[in-house]
Parts: C-alpha cells; sequence; structure tokens
C-alpha cells in the first residue's frame, strides 16, 4: 500500500509539506476551506489531489487507515489515507480593547502598520506627519515573539526611513526567537526606546479627539513620564482559525488552552499529537516564524515517511478486550488518550493507535480488558510473596512504590546515581503510565505484605497519556475513602509527581513516607 | 536621587542626545547584573542600572549635578558583568567630565589643581620631597639585611622608573618600603624622580582627559630626559 497523506491547510506551511512528501514520492491530498489553492508542485513522483472548499466531517479508524469523511457542497467525499497533518494557518485578534481603545485614524493594528510600511510610496503614509509612534504590547495579556519581531521590524523602518521616535511599550519582551536579539540591538541603534513595566502598568487614555495620552512611570528610573504619540499601534494575539478548532474537535486531537492544535505537553513536541498518525504542524500549533516552519514541515514529512515502516507487523502486546466481558459501557472509548478505542459492531481496540498505556485496563468496571504483562497479576508477581522483613530485629517497612515509566522511575535511577540514600524496604515496580494502576494493584501490594504503598506519576500536564495521572489521583482518592470507612490507616498509601530529573525530590518523598510508616509501625494485614 | 514627583514631558526630552556617545548604554536590556556587581550599589541610592537608562534617555544634566556619579569607584566589575558590554565606567567619567569644574568635588578639585601647578598633588616641595624619602631609605637601611639599601633619586640610565603616590610620602610612608625591599631583593636598578614624581592622576577621576595627558606627558618627559626604558605605574 502506497502512503498516502492527507493534509489540512493552504498556506506556506502546508504547501513545504506538500512538497516535502511529494519528493519522497508520496501520495497527498490537500484540503482546504478556501475557494481556490494556488499551490502548484514541481516535479515529483507522487500523487497529488486537490479538495478546495472542504470541510472535515468525520475522522475514523487508526493510523495506517484512516477513513476521512468531508463535505463540498453538501457532497460526501470519502477517502482513505494512512496519515493526517494538520496545517492550518492561525488568524489575528487586534488588542484594541485590552487598552481600552477604539481604531482610529491615529490608533492602528499591528497588521495595518505593517501594510502601510509595505507600501513602498510613502506618499500617503500617515507616518510622514507623525513625530512619535507608539507600540503597545504584552502589557495585558502576554505577547508572542513572532509579534515582538514585527514590532521591531516596524519600529526599525519607522526611526529609520520616517525618522520617527518610536516607544515601545512592553510588559516582558518576548525576545526567545533566532535573531531577535540582534534585532532588538539593531533597534536600540536607530533609536527606539523600550519602555518595560513589570510591576506596574501604564496609564492609556483616549481622548474625545482619538488622540491617545499615556501616562507611566519608567520602573528603572522611577521617574513619571507623559506621552502624547501621534500615532499608537496596538499588538494582535494569535489565535487559531475557527476550522482549525473544529478539525482538534473532529480529529479528537488534544488543543492547548488556546485552542492551538496540540496539547502543551511535552511529549506530543514537536509535530504529534496524541493521536499515532495525526500530526501538527506550522500555525496550526502555533509555530510563527518562516524559518520554524518549514522546519515544521520537514519534521512531519520525516515523520509520514517514516511511519509506513512500522505498520506491516500488528503489535501483540497491545490492549485486547475480551467479547464475552464488554457490556459496552464506553468507559475504555471515552478514557483512551489515544482515541485507539473503535465502536465498531462491538468494541475494538486498534492496534496500531494503542500505547499500552494501560488506563482502559485499569478502568474498565467489568475488568474485560487485558494488556499482556500488564495485567495486576503479572505487575504484582514481581512482589515476592511471603516477603516480610518486618521479622528483622528493627522494623523496616516494606514500601511498594508503582513508578511511571517516563519520570518516577528516572527519577529514582538518578537518585541512585547520585548517592541519594533510599529506604532499604522500598520496592520500585515500573508501570508504563500510572493510570494502569487499578485498585486490584494496590490491594495486591498490601497484601503481599506491604506496610505502604505509593503511586508516583507525572506532573499534572506532562502525562504521555494526558490524563493518565489524573487517573491515578483519583484511584488513590476513591481507596483512600475505603480506607477511612473501614478503619484502615490512609496514611499508608500516597499519590505523588514527580519530573524525571528530580531525584533529590524523589528520594524526599520515599523517605519522609518510610518515616510516616515507621511511626505507624506494621501494617496489620501482614500475613 | 530619588524618585521625583513631577512629570516629565516626553515632548521635552530628546533621546538621542547621548546617542553618539561611544558607550554603548543605549544597548541596556536593564537586566541589572550591573546594579548587583557593583561594590558601590545603593550608597545614597546609587544604581547604575538607573544612570545607564537615563543617558539613554537623554536625561543627563540631572545626572551631571547628582551626588551618583563621583560615589562610583570607577572599578569596573559592572562592565565586566554587563552582557551587552556597556563601558559603564567610562559612561560616568564621561558624566564626571560635564561637571563645571568648580563643582568638581573639594579634594579632588584642589589636588588635580596643584598636581597641575607644583607636579604633585600636596603641593609638597622638592626638597621636602627628598628628605622624606632620604629618610624612610635610612629606616629601611636599618633593618637586618638590607644595610646596603638606598633609594636612588633622578638616576640617569635606571631600568625602572617608579611613580609615587602622594599618600605614601604623606601619611603612608611604612608602605613605600614593601616595594622598595623588594626591588632591593630582585636587584632591580630602579629610581623615583625629584619632580613630577607623581602617581595618581585624578584627571582619571574627575574626568578631566586634559589634565591626564598633562600629568602622563610629563612622567613621559622624565623618562626621556633620564634615559630610563620601563615604568612602574602603580596606580
Amino acid at each position: 500500500m502506497k502512503d498516502k497523506t492527507l493534509i489540512f491547510g493552504n498556506g506556506p506551511c502546508a504547501h513545504y509539506l506538500a512538497e516535502d512528501l511529494l519528493s519522497t514520492g508520496a501520495d497527498i491530498v490537500i484540503t482546504t476551506t478556501d475557494k481556490t489553492c494556488n499551490f502548484s508542485p514541481s516535479e515529483h513522483s507522487g500523487s497529488i489531489e486537490i479538495l478546495t472548499d472542504t470541510r472535515l466531517v468525520s475522522c475514523r479508524g487508526s493510523v495506517g487507515n484512516f477513513r476521512i469523511l468531508a463535505a463540498r457542497n453538501n457532497k460526501e467525499i470519502k477517502r482513505t489515507v494512512a496519515g493526517v497533518i494538520v496545517a492550518e494557518e492561525d488568524q489575528r485578534k487586534s488588542n484594541f480593547s485590552l487598552y481600552g481603545l477604539k481604531a482610529s485614524s491615529c490608533v492602528i493594528t499591528l497588521s495595518q502598520a505593517k501594510e502601510l510600511l509595505l507600501d513602498s510610496s510613502h506618499k500617503q503614509s500617515i507616518f510622514l506627519k507623525a513625530k512619535k509612534v507608539v507600540f503597545l504590547t504584552g502589557l495585558v495579556k502576554e505577547s508572542h515573539p513572532a509579534i515582538t519581531e514585527e514590532i521591531m521590524h516596524s519600529a526599525l523602518r519607522l526611526q529609520s526611513d520616517f525618522n520617527l521616535q518610536t516607544y515601545i511599550l512592553t510588559a516582558n519582551l518576548k525576545v526567545a526567537a533566532d535573531g531577535l536579539e540582534a534585532l532588538y540591538r539593531e533597534t536600540k541603534e536607530a533609536g527606539a526606546v523600550y519602555i518595560k513595566f513589570t510591576d506596574t502598568r501604564p496609564e492609556i487614555h483616549s481622548k474625545s479627539d482619538d488622540s491617545v495620552q499615556i501616562e507611566f512611570v519608567d520602573e528603572i528610573t522611577l521617574k513619571k513620564f507623559k506621552l502624547t504619540p501621534d500615532i499608537s499601534v496596538v499588538d494582535e494575539t494569535i489565535v487559531p482559525s475557527d476550522y482549525a478548532a473544529d478539525l482538534s474537535r473532529i480529529l479528537g486531537v488534544d488543543a492547548d488552552a488556546d485552542g492551538f492544535v496540540q496539547a502543551d505537553n511535552v511529549h506530543r513536541f514537536t509535530v504529534f499529537t496524541n493521536r499515532k498518525g495525526i500530526m501538527t504542524a506550522g500555525s496550526s500549533r502555533s509555530i510563527q516564524t518562516c524559518g520554524d516552519q518549514i522546519t515544521d514541515a520537514a519534521n512531519a514529512a520525516l515523520v509520514s515517511a517514516g511511519r509506513m515502516a512500522g505498520l506491516q507487523i500488528v503489535p501483540e502486546d497491545r490492549a485486547e478486550i475480551d467479547k464475552g466481558q464488554c457490556i459496552r459501557c464506553l468507559t475504555c472509548y471515552r478514557l483512551c488518550p489515544y482515541r485507539a478505542i473503535a465502536l465498531n459492531t462491538r468494541v475494538v481496540v486498534e492496534p496500531h493507535a494503542c500505547e499500552r498505556c494501560g488506563i482502559c485496563a485499569a478502568q474498565c468496571p467489568r475488568g474485560a480488558i487485558r494488556i499482556k504483562h500488564l495485567e495486576p497479576e503479572s505487575i504484582l508477581n514481581q512482589i515476592p510473596k511471603g516477603y516480610n522483613p518486618q521479622k528483622e530485629v528493627a522494623f523496616t517497612p516494606f514500601i511498594v512504590a508503582f513508578c511511571c515509566s517516563r519520570s518516577a522511575v528516572q527519577a529514582r535511577e538518578l537518585a541512585r546515581c547520585m548517592g541519594h540514600e533510599l529506604p532499604s524496604g522500598l520496592k520500585v515496580i515500573e508501570v508504563p503510565c500510572s493510570g494502569s494502576i487499578s485498585f486490584d494493584h494496590i490491594y495486591g501490594a498490601f497484601e503481599r505484605n506491604a506496610d505502604g504503598v505509593m503511586v508516583l506519576t507525572c506532573h499534572e500536564g506532562n502525562c504521555h497519556s494526558e490524563q493518565g495521572n489524573i487517573y491515578a489521583k483519583q484511584t488513590v482518592a476513591q481507596i483512600m475513602d475505603m480506607f477511612l470507612q473501614i478503619g484502615f490507616e490512609k496514611k499508608r498509601l500516597a499519590v505523588q509527581t514527580l519530573a524525571s530529573n528530580m531525584a533529590t525530590e524523589f528520594a524526599e518523598m520515599v523517605n519522609r513516607f518510610e518515616a510516616n510508616i515507621i511511626e505507624l509501625g506494621p501494617s496489620r494485614l501482614k500475613k | 536621587m530619588t524618585a521625583t514627583s513631577e512629570t516629565i514631558d516626553l515632548d521635552q526630552v530628546d533621546h538621542g542626545r547621548c546617542r553618539s556617545w561611544p558607550f554603548l548604554q543605549d544597548y541596556c536590556v536593564t537586566c541589572a547584573l550591573c546594579a548587583g556587581s557593583c561594590p558601590a550599589s545603593g550608597i545614597d541610592g546609587f544604581d547604575p542600572r538607573m544612570l545607564v537608562r537615563m543617558v539613554s534617555l537623554g536625561l543627563v544634566e540631572e545626572l551631571v549635578e547628582a551626588r551618583w556619579p563621583w560615589i562610583c569607584t570607577l572599578c569596573g566589575k559592572c562592565e565586566n558583568v554587563c552582557p551587552m558590554e556597556i563601558d559603564i565606567a567610562d559612561l560616568v567619567r564621561k558624566i564626571r567630565s560635564l561637571r563645571d569644574r568648580e563643582k568638581v568635588p573639594g579634594i579632588l578639585y584642589k589636588g588635580l589643581a596643584a598636581a597641575l601647578e607644583t607636579g604633585n598633588n600636596l603641593r609638597l616641595p622638592k626638597e621636602d620631597f627628598i628628605f622624606i624619602i632620604e629618610d624612610v631609605a635610612e629606616e629601611v637601611a636599618e633593618e637586618p639585611g638590607f644595610e646596603e639599601f638606598k633609594a636612588p633619586v633622578d638616576k640617569k640610565g635606571a631600568n625602572l622608573l617608579t611613580t609615587i603616590h602622594n599618600k605614601l610620602v604623606n601619611t603612608h610612608t611604612e608602605d613605600l618600603k614593601h616595594w622598595w625591599k623588594i626591588f632591593h631583593a630582585a636587584q632591580e636598578d630602579w629610581t623615583v624622580t625629584s619632580e613630577n614624581w607623581e602617581g595618581t592622576s585624578w584627571g582619571y577621576f574627575t574626568g578631566d582627559d586634559a589634565a591626564m595627558k598633562v600629568m602622563a606627558g610629563r612622567i613621559v618627559e622624565q623618562m626621556e630626559q633620564l634615559e630610563i626604558k620601563n615604568l612602574l605605574w602603580p596606580e
């Protein structure tokens, strides 16, 4: 089967991507809501189909076999593709209201200023008569390096070509992109004045004749200044397009807090989403600069090209649903962070999409889901039966710590390398995701003579399975509730979050926990 | 310097007035590493970052009249740490240079005037200087191992000329001995001059480049007359 990839988008990033994929010989489908698409590929070996004025309706299946349903003029379009890449453009929202200003002849947006500066004739430019131009950015909402770059370029032009005095009023100055520090220096050399606000904010007054007066205290010199700009330029917030927001909903792909098509989760960077085979690149995931967009497109194309290799073999160790046990409650469908549960005539797992996190198996109320080597009994077999260090002279608590492979296990390794002293009765059990820890795991550990059980997981927002750590916390909270009712010390159970580099914190956590358990004495459940 | 409640209208301020200065003050990113490293930070509210920023904004008169530029010791720690490589100490000198000479802090103003007139900050006559040098030399010669010690004055063709900080022939004569003992032990062929021996150059501290030139010129002149190759100028 030839690798066919569907690209959403019609901007530079989508076009770079299309070019890259075609050059590897892949077949592509470009879909856009635009009426036209001016992508003209250079010589290539792959085939290309362009669907304009088209919107996605649904996307079923999994990596290697996505079944796409789209609509164009109320007509259905169906395609089957191996991969999907979202490379939609973003939008700009002007920030007048954030600064209590209204658009007028002397209060304009950054995009307007850029456009005016593009006009090489200058003849009608409002900048010709002006003496002072103020840029307002990031004072109410965080700015973006791409916006900072545009402001700096504009200020540089105004200083050098129009001989204007420019002021850039900003909170944090976002210079964390390639070349921005150099550009900053250039603007300073040209005479732009930056006023940075940390603890205070400027007072911006809009007068009846639309003119603007700004009063502020410069936080470095502690002096009060009054500034009457001839033109005020307000910054813009970069937001995802409405269609991109639709796409993330229809595709079942996690979006970040601002709605961009990628969760703000380190495990997804650079171009991945929670759904295997669905990637996102460029503006869709809030990447702005031209260079970064090209890199993003290339990354997505690379991943896409390498994907086919892994698809020949159906993995055996993925989740499996026992059809006799399944009561179709759809808990797994609801909880799977990778959208690996498909609803066919019965509920099944898409093996290529499954990442073996274990959340479905832990949460299934019927215990109908099994993942090879991850069943409670295989995990608990790591705790030797009849193990009871209490028989030794002093009480050495036996502590079972279920540790997420991506964070706590790494932190423990590091703690050992750094020479931290760890409890001698600590047994670390590695699990792919703390979301795989069920009641059975925790009860099982107590049954096997644990004096205390810890669940150590990733920080919130850092979970590879997006919600696994939250499910783990819920599970632990429920068990603690039960402990309270039956009169068993709930202090014997703990759930805490860690990052992989937190060795010292790991040692502190387990040692503090051990101290608590020593205070409680041996568990009454011990045999 | 303290915050003023008076509002400054930026229509009245020319930010470009110091732009031609070669100290890169406009590159300041206001990171405050200078203020953090400055040993004089906080004395009378002294803050090198604020000083740099005021120059960059063009608010230079206020600085010229302020005590601040004279609190700075010109030690240069600030420029060592400055990520933008701003020449902060030279900037301070520049501000000092803009003050009316009569308003230069007393001791510096008088000392420099004395040095320009008489060759040293103390107006110490030549005979007194020679007397002090010989007196201290005799004291050194009384110490065991230094019996042969002599302090050569105006020795023609010596290898090394050393200047003298005026306090060493005033309140700190003991400190002369350390240098001299080292010279003696190293069998250095050294000398001091009976005139224009002043090692301090308060033209440097007052931002007076012309005065610095005069003081340095005199030393060079002495070296040429006495045919001395090397100079030790410990200031």
